[in-house]
């Protein structure tokens, strides 16, 4: 079996799980973010949470559009309210001070584990599977997962994406989401990409986030990666309950293998407005930016905040350009507080903003509103008209080390230039 | 549960945008599904919404729902307020036959219904039984059953409503 059959024919108390079988299956995590669609309703009808236990908030995207900034004042006392209610334990709740994203926290504190079934509120809760989990959105069907603890789920096929080699410096987990969407993108269909070869060991738990993020854009229903040595010594400490991996059997019936060199991979450019057009950053260099942006689900974790405090440090960033960080999460920006990262930030003229998703859409607590014209480099997910305030902006995405190296020239920019030292003085 | 309409047929796969356009985004992001009916089929068929009948089955000789999943909503929600009773392809993008399911829309692959139906066609299709009958041409066709979670879903009208009857059932069992 795959991972995914494994891990669902167990959730489900089945001995196999072929693809377009519909099971029904015990999730063991429900985690919310704080733009939630079902409290109301919970709260009008009486209804209540299968497993108050098993069911966590994360204060991440702050929402306060122009056209609803009532939401920023009620949401959040809205969520702690019902959890009162429902006698969600107080340590679930990931408020200002513990928070961050919602498919983030999970793994960080030790909610989705191997072998198990994790489900979210954000459509990017696929990121979750780096940690060996089958992890996807609940979408339109969260009240009823909520008011059951199981989920109705049709047996997707599986594809393996096997790794080698390593990431030359520059270039991040995002480009290997990019990759994919350029070489197997056609061909993923909703399948569940499940990741293995001799190159996962040179990925760390954060770049392993950075490319399960990518599921949307890919058009899988959920990637997982296996339970080695890398993620079992990252869970040592943090898991809360023991767990069973899963891991693919040698005849996994993948309906496709593709062998990915990670040493081949270099830095990719998306947008604007279209995230599907991606391009080599050699073939956007020098376009003018007025706004740079490090954060968001796919790229704000330590390791992006360490790449980009490394091309800063003894720099500045560009008098035209406003470069904005925001941490993943508060225990991100704590340790880069710790290890220096943030005062490198600082000097070099970074806005450090409060942990959560940030500036990635318009309607989150930011500074980062995008005027007509402008042009933004930026580490998130979504590059369409709008998404970051103006329709008349354009939004092109990269990581962290591009969107770092273009802060300080004031344009797109190669970061591998300043990583090799020809890169200006500092 | 049986479904029966007038099909109106595609001789391409049907991405979610191609089911309601993206003229209709700032609508579905108010969820205001009536005014994302009016656009339904609007960039292939602009008559179309002028022609709908409800139960009408709109069938896809492709792929259904491939494209970005900020965009399904407005596609199904659209389709279902304007009275389509089914959309059926060969193959169905796992992330859009999920969402639509849980919205009581009933989205499906059948590989071979559409070498089996032309538009105008009136088609009717036992979920249980998996036996299609084309009213217009008589012919019948097995297709394969469909599972009986998915039926009780829809049969619910959607996951929502679905969940609310097995949790009550909990309870008067345990009583």
């Amino acid at each position: 079996m795959s991972m995914a059959q494994q891990i669902l024919a167990r959730a489900s108390g089945v001995a196999t799980a072929e693809p377009g079988d519909i099971l029904l299956s015990r999730i063991d995590l429900m985690t919310s973010s704080d733009g939630t669609t079902f409290l109301d309703t919970f709260e009008s009808e009486g209804l209540k949470v299968w497993d108050p236990t098993r069911l966590i908030f994360c204060f991440d995207h702050i929402f306060q559009p122009e056209w609803m900034s009532v939401a920023a004042a009620t949401e959040h006392p809205k969520i702690k309210r019902f959890a009162r209610a429902q006698q969600i334990p107080a340590e679930n709740i990931y408020d200002l001070g513990r928070n961050g994203l919602s498919h983030q926290i999970p793994v960080e504190h030790g909610w989705a584990l191997p072998g198990t079934v994790c489900l979210g509120l954000d459509t990017q809760s696929a990121t979750m599977g780096a940690a060996n989990c089958f992890a996807m959105p609940t979408l339109y069907g969260t009240e009823a997962v909520l008011l059951t603890g199981d989920v109705w789920i049709q047996v997707p096929e599986s594809a393996q994406v096997r790794l080698h080699g390593a990431l030359s410096p520059g270039v991040s987990g995002k480009d290997v989401a990019f990759r994919l969407v350029q070489e197997v993108g056609e061909r993923v269909d909703g399948h569940v990409i499940e990741y293995g070869g001799p190159g996962l060991a040179s990925l760390s738990v954060d770049i392993r986030m950075a490319i399960a993020n990518g599921a949307v854009q890919l058009g899988a229903l959920s990637e997982i990666f296996p339970a080695d040595d890398v993620l079992l010594d990252y869970l040592a400490g943090r898991a809360r309950r023991p767990f069973e991996p899963a891991s693919a059997g040698p005849n996994a019936p993948y309906e496709w293998t593709f062998d990915l060199d990670l040493g081949e991979v270099t830095p990719l450019v998306a947008g604007p407005h279209d995230v599907d057009l991606l391009r080599s950053v050699d073939d956007v260099l020098g376009l003018p930016i007025q706004v740079a942006n490090i954060g968001s689900c796919s790229s704000g974790r330590l390791s992006d905040l360490a790449i980009a405090a490394q091309l800063l440090e003894g720099r500045s960033v560009h008098p035209s350009v406003r470069l904005f960080v925001t941490p993943i999460s508060a225990s991100t920006a704590r340790s880069a507080a710790e290890s220096g990262i943030l005062a490198t930030l600082l000097s070099a003229g970074a806005t450090i903003t409060q942990p959560g998703c940030g500036g990635c859409y318009h309607g989150n607590l930011s500074p980062l509103k995008l005027s007509d014209g402008e042009r933004c480099i930026s580490t998130s997910v979504e590059a369409n008209r709008g998404r970051m305030g103006s329709s008349d902006a354009e939004v092109m995405l990269a990581n962290a080390a591009v969107v770092a190296a273009s802060s300080i020239d004031g344009q797109i920019a190669d970061p591998r230039r300043y990583l090799r030292g020809d890169g200006g003085h500092r | 549960m049986k479904l029966e309409g007038p099909v109106w047929k595609a001789t391409h796969g049907l991405t979610a945008t191609d089911l309601v356009p993206t003229s209709a985004d700032r609508a579905a992001m108010r969820r205001d599904w009536a005014e994302c009916a009016r656009h339904t089929l609007a960039d292939i068929d602009p008559g179309f919404t002028s022609r709908v009948q409800p139960g009408h089955l709109i069938i896809a000789d492709g792929p259904v729902g491939t494209g970005h999943a900020h965009y399904h909503m407005a596609a199904i929600m659209g389709a279902k307020t304007a009275g389509i009773g089914a959309v059926l392809g060969r193959r169905v993008s796992p992330l859009f036959l999920r969402a639509a399911i849980d919205a009581g829309l009933f989205v499906w692959a059948f590989p071979d219904l559409p070498d089996f139906v032309a538009t105008g066609d009136v088609l009717s299709l036992d979920l249980a039984s998996g036996l299609a009958v084309n009213a217009t041409t008589g012919a019948r066709m097995s297709q394969p059953p469909v599972d009986p979670i998915i039926r009780d879903i829809l049969a619910a009208g959607g996951c929502d409503a679905w969940a609310r009857s097995r949790v009550a059932q909990k309870s008067e069992e345990a009583l």
